[in-house]
Formats: C-alpha cells, structure tokens, sequence
C-alpha cells in the first residue's frame, strides 16, 4: 500500500502529518511492504 | 520519487514549491530559505545580538538551531509556565538545546515570581488562560532583551502559525489587530525590542520534517491549555484547502504582506509609566499583575545551562 493510501485511508491530511517508515522520513507515493513498522507524526500544533 | 538535485530517493515533497528533495539537500534548502527570508526582508544585522524565544516545541527549537548553523549566533528564551510536568519537560527539551549549541538560555520561572503558575493566575483573574499568556510572554520577551541588551527578539512562528492567526482575523473582521502582524515589527529604543519571525513563509510540515533529520528533540505534547484552540480548526480548514490546491497558504500570507506594507497604519503608542513597555493605561496589565500578586522576588532571567 503506498503512504498516500494509508493516509486517505485513515482519513489524514497530507499537510498535517509526516510519515517515517523504518526510521526513514519518506515521501507519499512510497509503498509500504509487510513487517516495515510505520510511524505517523502529527505536524500541527495549536501554538 | 527522486530527490530533483542529486536524483537519490526523496525524503520530502514540498507540493506548494514543487519539488521533491532527499534529506540533505531538504536541510540546506530550508536553511538558505531562512537566511534569504532574513537578509530580504533585514530581519537580524551582521553584528547584532539575537534571542531566540523558545518554547520547547519543534518551530523554536530548529529556528534556534538553524540560525546558529547559518552563521547568526543566537542566544535563547525560555518561560517556565508552571504548568506542572508540561513545564518542566518543555524546559529540559531547551536546556539540551543549549547544550548542543554551546549556547546559553535566561530561564524566567512565573512560579517564582507571581507565586503561581499560569493556570492559576487566569482563575484568579478571572482571564483566559491563553490571552493571560500572550500578555505576560510579551511582556517578559521584551524585558529580558532591554535588560539583557539584545538587538533583536526571535520568534518561531511559522507559516501555518500566521494564516491561521490571519484568517481568524479576516473572519472575525478584528480591524485592531487585522494589520499588525508582520515578518518584522521595528523596536523603540528603551521600550520596545525589535521583533522578527524568520519562519513567516515555511510550512509547519516543512519545520516538522526539518526538527525529524536534524534530530531535534522537541515537546510532542499539546499545552494542556490549547486544547479545542480555534487555531487547530483554523489550521485544519487551511489545510484541506492546501491539500486540494497547493501553495495556497502561503500566497494567503505572502498576499498580506504585500497588502500590509501598503495599508499599514502607524499607530500611536503610549508606554506605561512605571516599566516603560507599550501600555493602554498609564500602568500595564502586567505592572498591575505584579504589583497584586507579586512575591516580592524580582523578575529574575537565570542562566542555563548551569554548568560551564
């Protein structure tokens, strides 16, 4: 499944998250292959 | 998809710019935009002392780290809030920093001096709590640096930070503070410090990518007392119009500022005549907070960190 898709799926915005799969920060179209450990971190902040 | 300068796998898309870049040169290509934003628009002079307001959180913290890294030596600035555990972890979080910069931080504690935490004084003054703190971080960023004799007072805030600020504004129609924000707020001398905000035109995301490969440690928690903010539902709207329609944000903001620097007004000030910072009244909300609850322990900056 690629990042974009898991985001959609899980309803998240591209703007407001960054993805890291295995420690790597990675951009949307990477595709997400079983075991890899994915971490969605939350990029907005109410200030 | 590839990095567009080395061809190497790209770490982050920036969709508003275009482009797609791998780690490295996502770092240099922030950093370069920070220092032109700085020398475009005469943020921070060659030889001028800089302090970096920080709060803990990922924006302050790379800004800090960012402007050392770009040849602009930066000292920081830090509020204990008293806001229990969330304080105390906001504090060590800028105390690592320091220690990694070499850098030191004046660390003022409201405890100390008003006898309570932020929280508690709002209840008491019957004000809400986020409004309390705008007023009292004003007041002592502008302090410390009269005080400490800097040039210049740094401020994180970025570009989703300013729309959403600007679109509460808009939507609202708050004419008195409508025009007052700027990338620079000029000081006068003896009462007001100079005011600058080098990350007025990068996305939060961009900021967050950035604290990510730099491996900045930063506060994740939300302020307890920002929680339901109208500013996360301003930033939410914002980013669902970005996410359909990239670069919008910062044509919103870019568009005020070219809007600002047209119509905006020079307002009267007046000081208030026991500190001498910008007042409505002859003594400023903060004199008089002072003056109520103080504990009769000066406003102190301490010096962190500690050792060294």
């Amino acid at each position: 499944m690629r990042v974009k898709d898991l985001l959609a799926h899980l309803s998240l915005n591209r703007e407001a998250v960054i993805v890291v799969v295995d420690g790597v920060l990675v951009t949307e179209d990477k595709t997400v292959r079983e075991g890899e450990k994915v971490k969605i971190i939350r990029v907005v902040s109410g200030g | 998809m590839r990095c567009k300068r080395c061809g190497r796998d790209a770490n982050v898309h920036i969709r508003a710019h275009n482009i797609a870049l791998c780690a490295e040169d996502f770092l240099s290509f922030l950093e370069r935009r920070v220092s032109e934003t700085t020398r475009k628009y005469g943020l921070i002079s060659k030889g001028q002392r800089a302090l970096v307001c920080v709060s803990g959180g990922k924006d302050s913290l790379s800004l800090w780290y960012i402007l050392n890294n770009i040849g602009i030596e930066a000292d920081g600035f830090h509020i204990h809030l008293g806001i229990g555990a969330y304080s105390d972890k906001s504090l060590s979080k800028v105390e690592q920093m320091a220690e990694r910069l070499a850098r030191k931080v004046h660390v003022t504690f409201l405890q100390k001096t008003l006898g309570q935490g932020i929280a508690e004084l709002a209840k008491r003054l019957k004000r809400q709590t986020c409004s309390l703190c705008g007023t009292l971080k004003r007041y002592l960023m502008n302090r410390v640096a009269i005080e400490k004799d800097y040039d210049v007072l740094v401020l994180g805030h970025n570009l989703d930070d300013e729309a959403s600020a600007l679109l509460g504004n808009i939507l609202y129609w708050r004419k008195e503070y409508l025009w007052r924000k700027h990338i620079s707020l000029e000081g006068i001398e003896g009462h007001l410090a100079k005011k600058v905000k080098p990350l007025f035109l990068i996305s939060e995301r961009e900021m967050a990518s950035y604290a990510f490969l730099r491996g900045i440690d930063y506060v994740t928690d939300e302020c307890p007392y920002a929680a339901g903010a109208k500013t996360l539902l301003y930033k939410e709207l914002l980013n669902r119009v970005e996410e359909e329609s990239p670069g919008t944000k910062i044509r919103f903001v870019m568009g005020y500022l070219a809007q600002a620097g047209r119509d905006g007004e020079k307002r009267e000030r007046q000081f208030c005549k026991l500190c001498g910072y910008p007042s409505y009244a002859e003594r400023c909300v903060v004199c008089r907070i002072l003056e109520r609850f103080g504990t009769g322990r000066p406003v102190a900056f301490e010096v962190y960190p500690r050792t060294g």
